[in-house]
């Protein structure tokens, strides 16, 4: 692998301002499952390649699967890149590096046979079917990427890195009449099997509560104060801000820049921000990103003043601000692009009962659907709670939160000191990038006047 | 002729080979600058068998051989499930269909995104534009051991248009996008709706929380109607989680709706003459006249159903990979909603107080299945007494796609505008009493 690479490094590195070659290897172990029968079952390995350069500001991209193209298809990157470059080319400055990166693996899924992990899931689902009859159907899936990949570039940057990703999840679908509820187990790691095994402990109580959704009453639709919980809270920070803070979405635009100044107040005293590639066994876990920046945590709000974002070497040379580590490409296919690693809410002070103190009329959103971010971020719990005069109540369905970024993050009012790193099986989206891996954490949030969907 | 795909056609078992080789051009501006160009090319191939009379995969890329991969399918089958399907026989002769332009240049695609940019900046000044350009010229070849070859060579063209005014401390997004090369005028009217849009965005507008009446633009209602798609999407019905399982025959939304799937519609983006498992491609409906008439199935699922047509199986690839699915997977292909009979105009006119909705883009999570909807109002109006009075923001519309097909359905429209879903041709849609928080 890195024999071809180096040999089109040094064949084409003078060409252009910025010249850099990736090679990697994709293993993919996957299944669904369906009521304990097998779906989608996969074991598969590619290989590919891309170049990326830089000339005069023009940017080329290729990628191929084919070696015998690469000659070929990196005279085709460079005849891009001048032709489209006609200023200077803007990249900060990053230490050359050399290094050869390991998964520091806990529990290794290669050993682990495919029967075992089919067996594991055929489990867990009967372990949901025996918790009512109104449980119709259980769907799971499985994946493992292992990846290889080989970066050189003009710099005189070198790595080879070894990743793994994986991910289990466990739904169950609880049906009665025209009514359907689903809630999902979910893991994720970068480095241990274990994971998957210790879902078993959440799925009976998971299955039990996607029951109780069917009998619970819609949330009514309206503005409340929410406690969101660790999940979605991580949800929030990854979807609402996150996405925000991705700095290349508005490296050339200066009407963006102005509303995301360094040291404007966005939030709270009480509300930071930050994501980082630090957390060794997390799948957003990040010791080197897709430039060759090395990984690190990234501040973004400390205590509501806006003091980071995410940066590519491209977007931190045009903020004049350093390099994150934040330059990801979900493979070979496409050039590195600012994205998020673990995105954080930092720990707060206050207890849960803290939180429900005051709240009169209000709602306790759990666990997630997924979500939207921007400006008007959006997301669906699994389900939630009413708070009455400051206790739970009732349990609701089909509770979405939605609101402006803005706003929202100045409504955070109260912020806990149960921080917890969650990691899922489902991936993060940017453009036509999809899925990559990412970790949302928080502790549980309180947050005044949010739109709730529901009846 | 390639030899190793003699392994597929004389397997001594069911077996099956699709292969996908694909070449892609991308270019892209950014704040109203060319950024980059972007050429990709990849070709990888999925065998799938059946052995024992379980489903077996194997995937790899150009270099696989189908021997290795045959192998590698049959071993992995014995945790595969019942396939309780055949593949379908093919013609004495290889079939090759073609469809779309695969010819179109770097430099045409360059001119446009330019004429675009210059037409777009002037018309609207202090707004940013993104357009990125799409053209992915690819060959499918599917082959297997009764007889079928078929190759489809493919040359799809697309852009998205994204326009962006930050000012006030407030963020304006416009998106448009299409699935084809836009003559004259298509290419005007694609100008004239985001300067519309644009200009009316301008003049804010609130509304309280409450019930009001809606007129739906074909892509908000494209929006919604993915939770249709779960609804009728065979596996689900198969695992019991739809609430249309068991309901072919019964009336399940308004008399005037009309669903159909329609591969066979040449001018739309999803012709495909054959299923991605070679299935002749019909048009069918899915809702006619509020009865349902069909779900949507592959070849596995109309077996398990016992459903005439299994023609909608499909390998998709994912984003970072090369190769097709490990498996097919049921999409829909061309969506085409009857009209109605009311003009658009005469609708707008009519609404005393309500809602214009262009475009939600956050609909896609939440409990689908079950037909549930929520979607942020991204680009949508109020309207006092038949005029666009402002736009609405930080509001979201919710409820049940089959209650807004059904009892809450007031009109269609005659005309059905070109939208962002370009596979999908569709009415305005008026419908009451719609929840906005």
């Amino acid at each position: 692998m890195f024999e071809e690479i180096d040999r089109i490094l040094s064949r084409y590195r003078h060409r252009v301002d910025h010249f850099e070659v990736r090679a990697e290897t994709i293993r993919t172990v996957q299944f669904a499952m369906s009521d304990g029968e097998v779906r989608a079952l996969d074991d598969s390995e590619e290989a590919g390649f891309s170049i990326r350069c830089c000339h005069k500001g023009g940017w080329g991209f290729v990628s191929l699967n084919r070696p015998e193209h690469l000659d070929s298809m990196a005279e085709r990157c460079i005849d891009i890149a001048r032709r489209l470059g006609r200023d200077r080319t803007v990249l900060a400055p990053i230490e050359p590096v050399e290094a050869r990166v390991e998964v520091a693996l806990i529990e290794d899924p290669r050993h682990v046979t495919l029967q075992e992990k089919i067996d594991l899931f055929r489990s867990y689902t009967d372990r949901s079917k025996t918790v009512s009859d109104r449980i119709r159907s259980v769907k799971g899936r499985y994946i493992e990427v292992w990846r290889e990949i080989g970066f050189l570039n003009s710099d005189g940057t070198r790595l080879h890195i070894s990743k793994l990703d994986l991910g289990g999840s466990l739904t169950p679908h609880a049906r009665q009449d025209d009514l359907t509820q689903f809630l999902t187990v979910t893991t994720g790691s970068s480095n241990d099997f274990g994971v998957i095994r210790t879902m078993g402990s959440r799925i009976e109580a998971t299955s039990r509560r996607t029951v109780d959704l069917i009998d619970a009453p819609k949330v009514r639709a309206g503005r409340y104060p929410v406690i969101a919980d660790p999940v979605l809270g991580g949800i929030f920070a990854h979807e609402a801000f996150g996405h925000m803070s991705e700095a290349d979405e508005y490296q050339t635009n200066p009407d963006m820049k102005d509303i995301f100044v360094l040291g404007k107040r966005f939030g709270t005293d009480d509300l930071s921000i930050y994501d980082t590639g630090l957390d060794v066994g997390s799948r957003g876990y990040l010791p080197f990103d897709d430039e060759g920046t090395p990984g690190r945590r990234t501040d973004l709000i400390r205590n509501g003043i806006l003091v980071g974002r995410l940066h590519s070497r491209e977007s931190a040379a045009r903020f004049n601000e350093t390099p994150t580590g934040s330059a990801r490409t979900t493979a070979y296919r496409f050039p590195p692009i600012c994205r998020m690693r673990n995105t954080c809410i930092d720990q707060g002070t206050a207890s849960f009962d803290e939180l429900l103190d005051g709240i009169e009329l209000g709602v306790y959103a759990i666990d997630s659907h997924g979500g939207t971010g921007g400006e008007m971020f959006s997301f669906d719990a699994g389900y939630g709670y009413m708070i009455r005069n400051g206790r739970l109540a009732e349990m609701v369905r089909d509770v979405r939160l939605s609101g402006n970024l803005f706003k929202t993050l100045n409504d955070i009012d109260k912020v806990g000191s149960d921080f917890r790193i969650v990691d899922d099986a489902g991936g993060c989206g940017k453009g036509a990038q999809y899925p990559l891996e990412t970790t949302c954490s928080s502790p549980h949030l309180r947050m005044q006047g949010i739109v709730v969907g529901g009846a | 002729m390639n030899h190793d795909l003699d392994s597929i056609r004389n397997a001594s078992f069911p077996a099956e080979s699709y292969e996908i080789e694909s070449f892609v051009t991308e270019i892209n501006f950014q704040d109203n600058e060319l950024r980059d160009i972007q050429s990709k090319e990849s070709c990888g191939r999925s065998v799938r068998v059946i052995a024992d009379g379980r489903l077996g995969v194997a995937r790899g890329g150009h270099n696989a051989s189908h021997t290795d991969l045959l192998n590698r399918a049959a071993a992995i089958a014995r945790f595969g499930r019942d396939a309780g399907f055949a593949f379908p026989a093919g013609p004495a002769e290889p079939i090759t269909d073609s469809h779309g332009d695969p010819a179109l240049t770097v430099d045409a695609m360059l001119e446009l995104g330019n004429r675009f940019m210059g037409d777009l900046t002037a018309a609207l000044p202090g707004w940013k534009f993104l357009i990125m350009l799409n053209h992915e010229r690819a060959r499918k070849h599917l082959v297997n051991s009764r007889g079928l070859d078929w190759t489809f060579h493919t040359g799809d063209f697309g852009y998205h248009i994204l326009g962006t005014l930050a000012r006030d401390g407030d963020i304006i997004e416009i998106h448009e996008a299409r699935a084809r090369f836009p003559d004259a005028s298509r290419y005007e009217s694609v100008i004239r709706s985001i300067r519309e849009h644009a200009t009316a965005c301008l003049t804010p507008a609130r509304i309280d929380g409450g019930s009001y009446p809606v007129l739906l633009h074909p892509c908000a209602l494209g929006s919604f109607l993915e939770s249709l798609d779960e609804g009728i999407d065979a596996r689900n019905i198969f695992d019991g989680v739809s609430p249309l399982r068991d309901r072919i025959g019964e009336r399940v939304m308004d008399e005037r709706v009309s669903i159909w799937d329609d591969p066979v519609e040449p001018s739309m983006p999803g012709f495909s003459p054959r299923s991605d498992e070679g299935v002749a491609a019909i048009r069918k409906p899915l809702v006619q006249n509020g009865i349902l008439r069909n779900y949507l199935a592959n070849l596995e699922y109309a077996a398990r159903l016992n459903l005439q047509d299994g023609s909608n199986g499909f390998r998709s690839i994912s984003a970072g990979s090369s190769l097709p699915g490990a498996d097919s997977h049921i999409s829909g292909t061309n969506r085409m909603i009857d009209s109605g009979r009311v003009p658009f105009e005469d609708m707008l006119r009519d609404m005393k107080h309500g809602i214009v909705l262009i475009q939600s883009w956050d609909a896609w999570s939440g409990n689908l299945i079950n037909g549930d909807i929520s979607g942020s109002l991204h680009l949508g109006f109020l309207v006092k007494n038949g005029r666009l009075a402002g736009r609405l923001k930080d509001m979201r519309l919710s409820g049940n796609i089959y209650d807004l097909l059904g009892k809450q359905l007031v009109d269609l429209s005659i005309e059905c505008p070109d939208t962002i879903h370009s596979d999908q041709r569709a009415p305005w849609m008026m419908v009451r009493d719609v929840t906005i928080c």
